[in-house]
């Protein structure tokens, strides 16, 4: 996790999938689990120990803050239910870490990583054609 | 099962538990809801799955809650660990509130091997003779009396365990965790629920359940980590006073001055609680291996003729390296904090 805004470390799956789940709008652990499980196609399942785990040390980063507000008192025990959102400077980190994942995909995408894979592909292909045209006559009678 | 996942949350440190006890289970609580709505099965692997990942979690939290204030109080000039003559650290002021100071809790933490060698005594002053001789009737007045301290001991770690493992608790803890083990490979041999698979997932809950208190109790600082090592490897001496009594061998008079042994060991974990230096705890420690492979080395001498009979070779070896590694097994794991929290400060 990165320390703080300017360092370039990438985020873990996990904690980028928390706070994109509270991105638009604030959410309790419940709804971040269920949001994170959506997010990542039912990849990632969080148990509660990670999510606190991570939620914990967010909030020691000042990235998310909880926040109280009428869907908060909706719960079945008589706690107030805390919801989390991220802050000003959780959002710059989604967006950081949105853009070093953007320029990944497009640096994987470009034309000429492209045209080089294919190249190898091609080169490879026409090895083993050749290899083969010398070896299988080596199986049949003559 | 919210109740047990409650109490498993326990294992997390204070001030994480503070902050997150109550939202954890309210989490709990709902993921458990909506996974009985799809079916009770799914419902128990949720429970696995969130039970399993507490020891890891839990054991991260530890971790970090103590790098966290070791960061902020050098960032405060003040030094959380004294590091003396670069020695590893004896006392961490993170976990003060896990040493054990004053005298009379000393006293009452060190108790635990001396009533299981007390028990032992006990039984077979009742008993008096080798137990073929016994009546039935004054076997079971002695098993009955002599299981008064082992209950007492049960009665105490539940305590300690509703309060939290606190400081006292490491010897009677390492007591029982050894003592239930040697109780259950007992049954064991007779029993066929054991070999069935409810029996494996008993001992397997079993030893999930110790090993995550003996860990958590061997996180804590170097004198807890000792006592724990004390009170597992003394437990498996003083077994083998009770076994020396029992057949092929029936030295019942063993099993009678059981209570000797289990007042050295006694002494011994108040010594090492007393301790203030490294080099005494170390003596200490090397006085309870010398007394646990005095113990193994006489049983294996009692025993040996059986064994010749048998064909079998001596258990001396490996069963000394088994209670070394008791002893040693909760300093190995501090040890290894300690070198962890080394390397993370020098970073």
């Amino acid at each position: 996790m990165r320390s703080d805004i300017s360092s370039n470390e990438p985020l873990s799956e996990a904690v980028f999938f928390i706070l994109l789940s509270i991105q638009n709008n604030p959410k309790h652990g419940y709804a971040i689990m269920k949001e994170v499980e959506q997010l990542s196609d039912k990849r990632i399942r969080l148990s509660t120990g990670t999510l606190y785990g991570a939620i914990k040390r967010l909030l020691e980063k000042h990235w998310i803050e909880p926040v109280i507000t009428e869907e908060s008192q909706e719960t079945n025990s008589n706690r107030p239910r805390k919801l989390y959102c991220p802050t000003a400077s959780g959002q710059q980190i989604i967006e950081e870490e949105k853009a070093r994942l953007r320029s990944l995909l497009a640096a994987a995408d470009r034309p000429s990583n492209r045209k080089h894979c294919n190249d190898i592909i091609r080169k490879d292909f026409g090895s083993y054609l050749l290899f083969y045209a010398w070896i299988l006559p080596a199986f049949f009678p003559r | 099962m919210v109740l047990i996942y409650s109490f498993m949350l326990g294992f997390y440190p204070r001030s994480f538990q503070d902050d997150f006890k109550d939202e954890m289970v309210d989490v709990f609580d709902a993921l458990m809801q909506d996974a009985k709505k799809r079916s009770m099965f799914s419902a128990l692997t949720i429970f696995i799955r969130e039970i399993i990942v507490i020891p890891f979690t839990a054991g991260k939290e530890h971790l970090t809650s103590s790098t966290d204030r070791q960061k902020s109080a050098a960032r405060t000039h003040l030094n959380p660990i004294q590091f003396t003559n670069g020695r590893f650290p004896m006392k961490a002021k993170d976990n003060d509130r896990f040493m054990i100071e004053d005298h009379r809790t000393t006293l009452f933490s060190t108790l635990a091997p001396m009533l299981i060698g007390l028990g032992i005594s006990i039984t077979w002053f009742i008993i008096g003779a080798p137990w073929y001789i016994s009546s039935e009737s004054m076997r079971k007045l002695a098993i009955l009396i002599g299981s008064i301290p082992a209950l007492l001991i049960a009665a105490v770690c539940i305590w300690a365990f509703l309060k939290k493992t606190p400081a006292w608790s490491a010897t009677w803890l390492g007591t029982a965790i050894t003592g239930t083990a040697l109780v259950i490979q007992s049954l064991a041999e007779d029993n066929t629920f054991f070999a069935s698979s409810y029996g494996y997932a008993l001992i397997a809950i079993f030893g999930i359940i110790s090993l995550m208190i003996a860990i958590t109790i061997a996180l804590r600082n170097y004198q807890q980590a000792g006592l724990l090592g004390i009170g597992l490897s003394s437990m498996i001496t003083l077994f083998q006073c009770h076994i020396l009594s029992a057949g092929p061998t029936h030295h019942f008079w063993i099993g009678m001055a059981a209570i000797l042994p289990g007042l050295l060991f006694s002494a011994m974990a108040y010594l090492f609680i007393r301790a203030t230096q490294m080099k005494d705890r170390v003596i200490i420690l090397l006085g309870t291996a010398v007394l646990n492979i005095t113990g193994v080395w006489l049983t294996a001498r009692i025993y040996s003729p059986y064994l010749i009979q048998q064909g079998k070779i001596s258990f001396a070896f490996p069963l000394a390296v088994i209670v070394c590694i008791a002893l040693i097994s909760g300093l190995l794991v501090q040890f290894a904090r300690s070198t962890y929290l080394k390397i993370l400060s020098k970073r």
